[in-house]
């Protein structure tokens, strides 16, 4: 994930698929249907590119549906791919997603995602919205501050160097965070995620065909997707309902209680530093307003009670389309024990989050190395 | 109160996107090859040998990759064709044009491509490339392909 | 006639990308919601919205259903252009689009009565003195046209 200029988008994606369906020791011939994903046509100017992406990873002659969720498209494409064969339909399905910003410029598209009858003139993409965001959030819970944000950057900033997909490899210290120039306040420079390239791609199997295929396949313990509209009343952006309720779907079904204790690692969509604090309290990890001691505290780090991140996270890298499943593939790596040096030892359940649009879709997905 | 006219009815927007769309080598060496000699390049899969114009680094057919360029047409034979009698502002030339996918000598796919829209090109005709005297690298580099015996009979 | 590429070398400059452009053109229908909402401002100088008929909230944009419990909202109201602020951000990021040169305060304003957030923007005040929850009054421009700048800004009431 970084600046692709050797590829065009078609064979970028056929990169990923072909990657996955290697890993599983497939080829085309063994995919029953195909999931593609990607974020508004309008990043990289072309329409209906399942048409061009399509030929790529394989798809011809399959039953084939492009999904598009906002940011977590990438999650709710592996959610699709998921219902297509726990729905009993299809049994080795192929899910895509990515992202290629280089090719265009993502202010474009970012502007008209907004109301041209209503806020696209005021609406300055995603950056404005989470300053939004996080100014609701900091002035709700005066003990919650800038640094504590900045400690997230910093965390995560480092947890990208044991990530060679990561884009951004270099540590940062709360100081360079702080003092970084600013962007949409309480938002800096380094409280940012990057604009990146980049391609995911998973082959999800059912049972008999799983296991025939992987010593130690990760099993899709939990979902959840939930959404909600940013101008209806009642909405919270400092405490997303959509979030919250997905969460509570996945944790039903996976049977997590307790997530700071059920978990042993979760990878989180934070586009900006401040989100990570968000986050932490909409998906349970603490009670809300406690997103800043829980960063302070250590508990999210690597050698924490639960590591939040290990990739570096959105920060490290944020290939819009892509992001949400990479969240997904980090944490079904994690528990098969393949995440390399950026792995948490033990770990068996681990929760991948994806937030998308002006903060209205929420997609929580959980994996286990068991079901 | 009452409210004044005019009503509101439509809001005007214009959106120009700019792009540079990476091409990869497969497609950016058909290019260069257009920009640079006049030449069309295929890709041809080496498991089930399809010859594919314009090239990919990968068989849509076989899903096999596909690395090796061969030279087809520069002669090809329309399959089809759709005219448009009035270009739209924006269309790909501002006089009469027809649509033509074109089956290149050598090829085992058609190319999407234009030609004159004045009853000397249809469905059958065998077609050749008129090339632009200024080429930069891009499709367009060929204005459209006209049929054969023009061209032999010391056309452009 | 098939014959595969002799390797020609490297050209000096091979192509490996195309420039090009979509150029989108647009009419938007306003709809009858956004005509009567756009019209008050421009010739009564005034916010009209809509509130459902069946949870009573007061809605912003004004649309003929209600996002929150699908009832329908057919009930036209006066909203005063004053309010509180609910959160805002300094923008220094040069955007596509922006009302004005950065930076600039970008706010979320409650307006009293109404349930939903209204967009726009701060003026005389300075940046550090702007807080979550301080009181706003719209300053309309003289120029109305029928669009969100037929007001200029909220400042401290």
């Amino acid at each position: 994930m970084s600046r692709r200029d050797d590829v065009n988008v078609a064979e970028m994606v056929r990169e990923a698929a072909l990657c996955a369906m290697n890993d599983a020791g497939i080829g085309p011939s063994q995919i029953d249907a195909v999931v593609i994903g990607s974020a508004p046509e309008i990043f990289e100017g072309v329409n209906s590119p399942e048409n061009w992406v399509g030929p790529a990873v394989g798809a011809g002659g399959k039953p084939v549906m492009r999904i598009h969720t906002g940011g977590t498209v990438g999650a709710s494409t592996g959610v699709a791919a998921f219902y297509h064969v726990a729905g009993g339909v299809f049994d080795t399905v192929l899910a895509v997603s990515y992202e290629k910003l280089s090719d265009g410029v993502a202010q474009y598209g970012l502007s008209a995602c907004y109301d041209p009858l209503w806020d696209r003139d005021f609406a300055c993409g995603a950056p404005a919205l989470v300053g939004l965001q996080s100014n609701l959030y900091l002035s709700r819970y005066p003990g919650v501050n800038e640094e504590h944000a900045a400690m997230v950057a910093v965390k995560n900033r480092r947890n990208a160097l044991n990530n060679p997909h990561a884009q951004l490899r270099r540590e940062v210290t709360v100081r360079d965070v702080l003092d970084s120039a600013p962007i949409a306040t309480p938002i800096k420079l380094l409280d940012c995620c990057p604009t990146s390239d980049g391609a995911a791609a998973m082959v999800i199997a059912e049972d008999r065909t799983a296991r025939r295929l992987c010593p130690r396949p990760a099993w899709f313990a939990g979902v959840g997707t939930c959404s909600e509209s940013p101008y209806v009343p009642h909405v919270d952006m400092a405490y997303p309902e959509s979030c919250v309720r997905a969460a509570q779907q996945a944790y039903q079904m996976a049977w997590v209680y307790e997530p700071l204790r059920d978990l042993d690692v979760a990878e989180v969509y934070e586009a900006f530093s401040f989100q990570e604090l968000i986050w932490s309290e909409t998906l349970g990890l603490c009670s809300p307003g406690g997103g800043g001691r829980l960063v302070e505290s250590g508990a999210t780090a690597m050698d924490g009670e639960l590591p939040v991140n290990p990739s570096g996270g959105v920060l490290s890298a944020n290939p819009i389309g892509a992001t949400a499943m990479i969240r997904q593939v980090e944490a079904a790596m994690q528990v098969m024990g393949r995440a390399g040096d950026r792995q948490v030892p033990g770990a068996r359940k681990a929760l991948a989050h994806a937030w998308g649009g002006a903060i209205q879709f929420s997609v929580v997905t959980i994996f286990a190395d068991e079901v | 109160m009452d409210l004044k006219e005019p009503r509101l009815v439509f809001l005007e927007a214009n959106n120009s996107c700019p792009y540079r769309w990476s091409t990869g080598e497969i497609v950016g060496s058909f290019l260069t090859a257009l920009r640079d000699h006049g030449k069309l390049l295929a890709s041809k899969c080496p498991a089930c040998y399809r010859v594919a114009c314009p090239p990919a680094s990968y068989c849509e057919e076989c899903g096999a990759a596909a690395t090796e360029l061969v030279e087809v047409g520069p002669t090809g034979v329309v399959v089809s064709s759709a005219g448009v009698e009035e270009p739209w502002a924006g269309a790909p030339l501002d006089v009469p044009f027809c649509y033509v996918l074109i089956r290149l000598a050598g090829a085992d796919t058609s190319l999407l491509h234009l030609a004159p829209n004045d009853g000397s090109v249809h469905p059958g005709s065998t077609v050749r490339p008129e090339l632009r005297p200024e080429r930069n690298g891009s499709i367009t580099d060929i204005k459209w392909f006209v049929a054969a015996g023009e061209v032999e009979r010391g056309g452009p | 006639m098939i014959e595969a590429v002799k390797d020609p070398g490297e050209p000096e400059n091979p192509v490996r990308e195309v420039e090009g452009s979509l150029d989108l053109r647009f009419r938007h229908s306003y709809g009858e919601h956004y005509d009567r909402f756009y019209r008050e401002m421009r010739d009564n100088r005034r916010i009209m919205t809509v509130k459902c008929s069946r949870c009573g909230a007061v809605l912003l944009p004004p649309r003929p259903y209600c996002g929150f419990c699908f009832s329908e909202a057919d009930e036209w109201v006066e909203l005063p252009d004053e309010g509180t602020l609910l959160t805002y951000t300094i923008v220094h990021l040069p955007f596509k689009g922006q009302p004005t040169e950065p930076p600039y305060a970008y706010a979320f304003i409650m307006l009293n009565g109404a349930d939903v957030q209204f967009p726009h923007m701060l003026g005389e005040v300075e940046f550090d003195d702007i807080e979550v929850g301080m009181r706003l009054k719209a300053v309309w421009s003289e120029d109305r046209k029928g669009t969100l700048h037929d007001i200029r800004y909220f400042r401290p009431a």
